[in-house]
This record gives structure tokens, C-alpha cells and sequence, in this order.
């Protein structure tokens, strides 16, 4: 097949670019995998998976392209095009079509043009509640085709025009859903906390409490914060359901959530918090792959666990929000596996050991080795006899060692603050070539066998400063 | 002269008088001898030498005197001459006469101490000087203290110099303002203080004690002050290489560094950081190219050897660090980390050179390990290292606590003389004073006196607030 070729080149450059490209096919199936989502984040999966995964590469394009046709998104229907064209320059599909661009875009220019001009006539009647449904009237024109920075900017400038606690709700929501498509979690998080602030009615509350939750759990998803993310996303009610899958959908919740525990939590806290969290488990029974996996490594089969995970590793993979921390993920997972494991021994050989953990003993040891370097493992290695052997304390010498340690320290500190204090009391303080700017000193400088008194006493009385 | 030399004979009246009298007659003794002119003191007596008449221990200031106008009169070869009698006073003058006569000692001493180099022999002049150094209170800093280290530096005695600089200092002549009775003598400077730090620091690293150099340095490192010394840039230079022998890192700048000081060791020691960062990353390879980089910088600052001595221990610092990580591997397995940093050749990097060095760690007890050959046949043999678990010494952890112990109660002892003295000098009296005026009516006082020097200190102190509540600790503890 000629297509092959092309998607092959276009891979390996992909590749030595440093973009992570997926080989093998995920679990999930596309179509359904896709369905669960709407609006942009639609394509913008799509096409996250279509450039890391070559098996999927077309068929993903083709479904983004079919997609972006009933939008009006010009930009990006350009960009899956250009794709498409580098991978399979034969298919009929990644033909241009020169027609409909021309169509929306034209289209796309008047409606912006008509919007403002309707925006304008709003300011010039003063009457803010138009004006504020005039930005967000363009900023959700801007949205659909494709200008988020122009489109957040309209968001934002709604914010002098919000009369009522709710208006501001939802300028945040749409700034929110703007930023998480940009990456821009710096701002997510301001805004969320600027929706936890105001005061609102249960209703709106039930409504917005699940999507602030995962909103906040990306956030702390995307700065690496294992645990915070996997507490926003504990937390996240079920009702949730479906009502923001034009970012998440449950599934995910209960993916990111489930991997962020396991990377961050103790066994007995993943039992009480995850498994037993009421809340949450309506999230995992959609992601039974992920409970059993938690239940696992609760009961400590970790390379069930790991395997599990393994299977899935693609899956969060090609993720736009995980794809980025998987690999960071399972590294905590494992290494985290490994220390629960050996807790109970005291001695363990290394074959036993990369059995449980499904490895090779080369690897374990040197997965051991940095572990224990970076003192998350506290045991040491006996290569000749094949062992891990927990390290003996001895808590009383340890004591007499700390004791001396801190003696020792206490006099030399105290040593040094005396000769300091002494050597200004005698009147040996380092001074420059230059007398500086002070009084005082110029004093001490030149006046050594005629200074006044007063002077005398000034520097006295400022020693005396120091040394109380 | 005879007449002189019965004054000389008749002072001190009595071997135990009241120390009021003691001074009084030294006084007047002093007037004397000052009035002689240097010809009639350096004068030959006929019938012998003056000298052999009085004791150094008790004619202490007629001593002194009678070989200072002779050096002064008399060519080198005098001084060679007078050399055992300088000696024999050196090991047994009086010194509570001769710190009435300080200049006129300091005279004597930079003789005999230029003597000693210029010949070529500084070690001779070791033992005198030491003798001396005990003889006054080797707890006060005298000029004595830096010529003594100089001189042993150069003669290479670290041992006998130990002996002087085990001793802390804990007192400073007063050196400004103070008129006293030998007011024409050459004062104590900051240079010589900073000097005596920085060569104390020098003689422990010669006997290879770490530690101790590192405090020593740190005492120049801190010396208060609003500039920085160059005497004190060198101190931190040798500080960083030191705390890479001691501890593997760089120790940190005191916090009470003036910020003059830690502002010019941040900028004037860079290199050295980065050599110390490099020997903390345990990276061998880093360490050599930095190696390569700082050569020079190491001849210019003469810290070669203590450069050196930061290579070889690399190896041996990396190999302790194994130890927290196995309990057995092969001596292949460690001579494959590369550690040889030392750019020396030859086999020491390679199986059997790093045999070696592990068998000398053992056997200096570094480490607490064993080496065990599995083949009796060395070509076939292949070396296994097995660390034994942190040795239980409880018996010598217990007998440095209690030497510990004893330190900080002589500490502790010294610190409430010091307490006391201070309490009672005059400038903090007046200053406790000032103190209860401004707590008492304040407002008043304040618009007084508006002294500015007064509120920029009074905000200045308090971050060295947590460092100077432990001092008061000591006290309350014992």
C-alpha cells in the first residue's frame, strides 16, 4: 500500500520531533470512544489521537474532517486536511475542498461582521445586559470558528457588564471550557475559585459542583499534582452524568481519578477513599478495568494491577489530558508497588521479586537502585546472592549518633558567635580601604588616637546592639 | 653599671608580693629601664656577662631589655651569639612582667623570628615561641599567635602548631580606643586575627582534620565587619574544598556572615561551586571536565593540593555511598562506575587498583567491609565487596559525648567570664542606662537625641534573633 509509506514517514519524523507516537491499537473503539463527547473537544481528541497512533491515523482524520464539515471552523479543518494529506496523499477525501472553505469562511466573515455591528449598536445604547449578550454572542461565533483567543477575549470583556451573581457564573463556565482547550490552567483555576466564592442556590449548585471538581482536578492534573487532582476528582459527585462532555465524560472522571490514587495514595486510603467512596463508585462501575485494578493493588497483586494498567497504557496514552503524565503515573505507581510490597519482608530475592513485578531482574535492579538512591526505598541490594534486604536500624546508636551530632554542632555554632562577638568587641571588624559612608566608622578609621568620645560610645553602644 | 645591675638584681623586691605592689615596682622599674640609654644596657661587663647574673624568670624585664639593646646595637652575629639566651628566656620569662613591656618583646620576637627564616631553619624557632605562646594565656590572642602558625606552616610542624590552635580562643586584646600603658605597641589588626584563622585552618588540614580546619575557617568566614577581606575570600575558597572532604558538599555560608563578605564569596568564588556541585553529582565524568576547566584556577589560588586530595576522596566517597545502596558487589561491577578522577593512568581505575583503594578503607575503617575471593586462582577470581551493616560503635559514640560534654562546659565556663566582664564594662552600663530612659519616657528621649544610628540598629538585630537565644540556653542549662 503507497498510503503506508507516507504514514510511516510521516511518524518517524513525528518521532525524532520527540512526539510521542503510539504503535499499537488501543482498547477502546473509536467511534464509541468519540461519541461520548461533544463539541470541539470532539475533534480535538481526534486529532490528538490521529498524530499519535499511526493504526488510527486515517480513520480518526477522516471522522475529524466529517465532523468539522457541519462547523464552521475553518483553521482546523485546514490542519486535520494538511494531516491527511501528509499521511495518504492518494485518498479521495484529502482532496481540498476549496468550495466549502471558501463557503464557511465567507460565511464566517459576515456573521462576525453583522455581530459586531450589532454589538456596537448595543454599547451606544448603553443598556448592559445587551451589551453583555453581545460579547457573548461573538465569543461564541468566535468559539465555533475556531478563534479561542479571540473568543476568551470576548469572555472576559463580559466580565465589567455581569449584573447578576449568575452572569458571572457563566462568563467563568465559558472561560473555563475556552482555557482547559487552550491549556491554560493557570486561568481555569483563578476562575474556578472565583465561581466557588460567589454565593449560589442549591440547584445551580448541584449543577456546577461536578463540573468545577474535574475542572479543578485538570488543573492540578496538568501542574503534576497527583494527589490534589485525584482529591478534586474523589470529590466529584455523580451527577455529573453527561452534562459536560464537551469536556469530560464520567468514564474519564473515573480514569483520571483512579489513576491519580493509585499513584498518590496508601493502600489503606485507597480502600476508604476510592473504593468505599459512595460518590466515586458510580464513577468506576463505568470503568470496571480501573476498580478491579485499584482492588488489586489494595490487596497487594501488583502485577495484576500493573498489568491491567498495561493493557491500558495506550488508551491514556492517546488521552489529551493524560497522555502527558502517563508514563510519570505508572513510574509512581510502580515504584510505589514496590515499596508496599516489601514492606512485610525483610529479605526478598530479586527473582521473586521481578515475577511479582513482571520483569526481568536486570531491570528491577536498576528500577531498585535509583529508587533507593532517591531514598523512597529503604533497603539495599545484595547482587551476589541475589537479594533485597531491608536496612537494620539501630535506633540507639542512631540516637548517641544524632545526640553527638547535635552536641557538636551547638558548640561550634555557640564558638563562632562568641569569637564574632569578641573580635567586634575588640574592635577587629574588616573594614575597607575606603572609610564608608557612616560616621562611625570614619571614626575608627582615621581617629584612632584622637577620636571624640562620643563617638567612642556610639560604637560601643552599637556593639552592645548586636551582641543582645 | 654595677649600680644598674643591683637595681636589676633588687627588682622584684619579693618572689610574693600583692600584684598592686607587683605593678607599682614594675612601673617604676620600667621608668628606669627606659631612661638607660641602649649603649649601657648593651654594655659587656668585664668581669662577665650581665646576663648570666639574672634570671630570665625573675629579672624578666631587665632580661628582655638587655637582649633587646643588643640586637639593636649588635650586628647578626649577636643574635647568633645571644641565641641560647634568647632561647632560655623565650621558655621562662615572667609574663606578667614582660605584658608591661609588650613593644620591646614584640622587638625581641620579630628578631628572633626573622633569625629563624632567614636561616633557613624555622623550626627552631618553633618550640621557643610555643613555649611562649603557653607561658602568657594562650586563650587571649597575642601578635604571637599568627608569626607562631607562619613559622610552623613553613617548617611544616603541624603537630606542635595543633597543640597552640586546639586551644580557643576566647578573648581579644582590646585593640582601639583602650590607652593604655603600652599604648606605643604595635596594635592587634583584623589581618592579623583573619591571618591566624585562615593558617590555623591550614595547619588542621595538614594533619587531614577537617572538621576542625572548617570551624577554624568559618571563624575567618564570619569575622564582622562592612567589607570583605581578601584574607577571608581565600578562608572560603579552602571552605568549600574542605566541606567536599568532609562531608562530600559544600558547606553553607553562616548565616551570620556579614552581607559585604557573602556578597564577595558569591561572586569571587564561582568556580570553586561549580567543582563542588560537580563532586556532589557524583558524576565522574562532569567532575573531570570541570577538572580541566579549573586547573589553573586551583595553581593561582595555591589549593592544588587541597584540590587533589578532593579527587582522590571522590572515589573513595562514592564507594561509601554504595554502601547505603548494597550489601554485596562485585569489585568489577564498582571499578566499571569510573570513578578515578585523579587523571593519574595507569591500573589504579581498573579492577585491581580499585581493590586496592577498598582494602585501604577497610583497613582506615572508611567503611565497615569485606572482600571475599570466590576463586582461589587470582585470574579466575572474582572480587565480592560485602558491606556490613552501620557498625554499632556504642562505646565510642558514648566516649565522644562525653569529651562533647566536656567541651561545652568549659564552653559554658568561659562564656559566663566573658557574661560577667561585659556586664560590667562601662559602655554596657551606659547603654542599659540610655535603655531605661527611652523604655521610661520615650517619647521624650526619642525627640532628644535623634540619632539615627539608634533606629537603623535596633531594626538591624533580630535576624540574628534564633542564633543568639541558643547562647542564652547554654547559660539556663547548666
Amino acid at each position: 500500500m503507497a498510503g503506508n509509506a507516507h504514514l510511516d514517514a510521516y511518524f518517524s519524523q513525528a518521532r525524532s520531533d520527540g512526539v510521542l507516537v503510539v504503535k499499537d491499537l488501543p482498547k477502546f473503539d473509536l467511534d464509541t470512544y468519540i461519541s461520548g463527547y461533544t463539541g470541539r473537544t470532539q475533534v480535538d481528541r481526534l486529532i490528538h489521537i490521529s498524530t499519535h497512533s499511526p493504526p488510527l491515523a486515517i480513520e480518526g482524520l477522516k471522522l475529524a474532517i466529517k465532523l468539522l464539515k457541519q462547523t464552521q471552523d475553518v483553521p482546523r479543518f485546514r490542519l486535520a486536511l494538511d494531516i491527511l494529506r501528509k499521511i495518504s496523499p492518494e485518498d479521495a477525501e484529502s482532496a481540498q475542498d476549496d468550495a466549502w472553505i471558501e463557503k464557511t469562511s465567507r460565511k464566517v466573515a459576515s456573521d462576525t461582521e453583522r455581530i459586531e455591528i450589532d454589538l456596537k449598536s448595543y454599547k451606544h445604547n448603553l443598556i448592559k445586559e445587551s451589551i453583555r449578550i453581545g460579547h457573548e454572542d461573538l465569543g461564541n461565533h468566535l468559539y465555533a470558528s475556531g478563534d479561542l483567543v479571540g473568543a476568551f477575549k470576548c469572555y472576559s470583556r463580559m466580565r465589567d457588564f455581569c449584573t447578576a451573581p449568575k452572569h458571572i457564573v457563566d462568563m467563568s463556565m465559558q472561560a473555563i471550557k475556552v482555557c482547559i482547550e487552550q491549556g491554560n490552567y493557570m486561568t481555569v483555576q483563578s476562575h474556578v475559585v472565583k465561581i466557588r466564592n460567589l454565593t449560589r442556590g442549591p440547584d445551580e449548585e448541584d449543577l456546577l459542583r461536578p463540573k468545577l471538581c474535574v475542572a479543578m482536578g485538570l488543573t492540578q492534573l496538568a501542574a503534576g499534582d497527583f494527589r490534589a487532582a485525584a482529591r478534586s476528582f474523589l470529590d466529584c459527585p455523580p451527577t455529573l452524568h453527561n452534562t459536560y462532555n464537551e469536556v469530560i465524560t464520567a468514564n474519564d472522571v473515573a480514569t483520571y481519578g483512579g489513576l491519580c490514587a493509585l499513584a498518590s495514595m496508601e493502600r489503606t486510603q485507597l480502600k476508604t477513599e476510592v473504593l468505599d467512596n459512595v460518590e466515586f463508585r458510580n464513577f468506576l462501575e463505568l470503568e470496571p478495568r480501573m476498580r478491579k485494578a485499584i482492588s488489586f493493588f489494595h490487596t497487594a497483586k501488583y502485577s495484576n494491577c500493573l498489568s491491567i494498567l498495561e493493557e491500558s497504557k495506550n488508551d491514556f496514552l492517546l488521552d489529551i489530558h493524560l497522555h502527558r503524565h502517563a508514563n510519570r503515573l505508572f513510574e509512581l505507581i510502580r515504584s510505589k508497588g514496590i515499596v508496599q510490597y516489601f514492606i512485610p519482608f525483610s529479605c526478598v530475592t530479586l527473582s521473586s521479586m521481578a515475577q511479582a513485578f513482571a520483569t526481568d531482574e536486570q531491570t528491577l535492579e536498576k528500577e531498585l537502585v535509583v529508587m533507593i538512591g532517591k531514598g523512597a526505598l529503604d533497603a539495599r541490594i545484595d547482587t551476589k546472592n541475589r537479594l533485597l534486604t531491608a536496612k537494620e536500624t539501630n535506633l540507639r546508636s542512631a540516637v548517641h549518633h544524632e545526640t553527638l551530632a547535635v552536641a557538636q554542632n551547638y558548640e561550634r555554632l555557640a564558638r563562632m558567635k562568641l569569637m564574632r562577638m569578641n573580635m567586634i568587641r575588640a574592635g577587629l571588624e574588616v573594614r575597607g580601604s575606603k572609610a564608608p559612608t557612616s560616621q562611625v566608622n570614619t571614626g575608627i578609621v582615621h581617629g584612632q588616637n584622637s577620636w571624640p568620645i562620643n563617638l567612642n560610645a556610639q560604637r560601643a553602644e552599637r556593639n552592645w546592639r548586636e551582641f543582645m | 653599671m654595677d649600680k644598674l645591675v643591683d637595681s636589676f638584681l633588687s627588682f622584684p623586691s619579693s618572689q610574693n608580693i600583692s600584684d598592686s605592689e607587683l605593678n607599682k615596682q614594675i612601673q617604676n622599674h620600667l621608668a628606669l629601664l627606659n631612661r638607660t640609654p641602649a649603649a649601657t644596657l648593651a654594655y659587656q661587663h668585664a668581669g662577665g656577662d650581665v646576663l648570666t647574673l639574672l634570671d630570665p624568670s625573675v629579672n624578666s624585664l631587665a632580661y628582655l631589655y638587655i637582649l633587646v639593646a643588643r640586637i639593636d646595637l649588635g650586628q647578626k652575629n649577636t643574635l647568633e651569639v645571644g641565641w641560647r639566651q634568647i632561647v632560655t628566656f623565650l621558655e621562662s620569662f615572667n609574663p606578667k612582667q614582660v605584658r608591661c613591656a609588650q613593644d620591646i618583646f614584640r622587638r625581641l620576637v620579630d628578631a628572633f623570628f626573622s633569625l629563624a627564616t632567614e636561616s633557613g631553619k624555622p623550626i627552631i624557632a618553633v618550640r621557643p615561641i610555643k613555649k611562649a605562646i603557653l607561658r602568657f594565656n594562650p586563650t587571649k590572642f597575642s601578635f604571637l599567635h599568627p608569626l607562631f602558625l607562619r613559622l610552623c606552616l613553613e617548617a611544616k610542624c603541624y603537630r606542635d602548631a595543633a597543640a597552640i590552635v586546639d586551644i580557643d580562643i576566647v578573648e581579644f586584646p582590646i585593640s582601639a580606643g583602650k590607652v593604655t600603658e603600652n599604648s606605643r605597641a604595635r596594635e592587634i589588626t583584623y589581618q592579623d586575627v583573619l591571618t591566624y584563622f585562615l593558617y590555623a585552618g591550614m595547619i588542621y588540614m595538614g594533619i587531614k582534620e577537617w572538621r576542625r580546619a572548617a570551624d577554624y575557617l568559618t571563624y575567618a568566614i564570619v569575622a564582622p565587619g562592612t567589607a570583605c577581606s581578601q584574607i577571608q575570600i581565600d578562608a572560603y575558597k579552602k571552605y568549600i574544598l574542605v566541606g567536599l572532604l568532609l562531608d562530600g558538599k559544600s558547606l553553607p555560608i553562616p548565616r551570620s556572615t556579614a552581607v559585604a563578605a557573602s556578597r564577595a564569596y558569591k561572586a569571587l568564588s564561582r568556580p570553586y561551586e561549580s567543582f563542588a556541585s560537580a563532586f556532589k553529582a557524583g558524576n565522574p565524568e562532569l567532575l573531570r571536565t570541570e577538572v580541566a576547566q579549573l586547573v589553573d584556577v586551583f595553581r593561582q589560588d595555591n589549593n592544588t593540593g587541597l584540590a587533589i586530595q578532593c579527587l582522590e576522596a571522590f572515589r573513595r566517597m562514592q564507594i561509601i555511598a554504595l554502601r547505603d545502596t548494597y550489601v554485596t558487589l562485585s569489585t568489577e561491577e564498582i571499578s566499571k562506575k569510573d570513578l578515578e578522577v585523579t587523571g593519574r593512568g595507569g591500573d589504579i581505575g581498573g579492577k585491581e587498583g580499585t581493590e586496592a583503594v577498598i582494602l585501604g578503607m577497610i583497613e582506615r575503617e572508611e567503611i565497615s567491609a569485606s572482600l571475599s575471593h570466590s576463586h582461589p586462582n587470582p585470574e579466575q577470581s572474582q572480587t565480592t565487596v560485602h558491606f556490613h551493616n552501620h557498625p554499632v560503635d556504642e562505646s565510642r559514640n558514648l566516649a565522644a559525648l562525653q569529651v562533647e560534654l566536656r567541651r561545652i562546659m568549659t564552653l559554658n565556663k568561659q562564656m559566663k567570664t566573658i557574661n560577667k566582664k561585659y556586664g560590667m564594662s562601662r559602655e554596657f552600663i551606659q547603654y542599659m542606662v540610655k535603655m531605661a530612659k527611652m523604655s521610661g519616657n520615650s517619647g521624650l528621649a526619642g525627640m532628644a537625641e535623634p540619632d539615627p544610628m539608634d533606629f537603623d540598629y535596633g531594626f538591624n538585630w533580630p535576624e540574628d534573633e534564633p542564633e543568639e537565644a541558643i547562647m542564652q540556653d547554654l547559660d539556663d542549662d547548666m
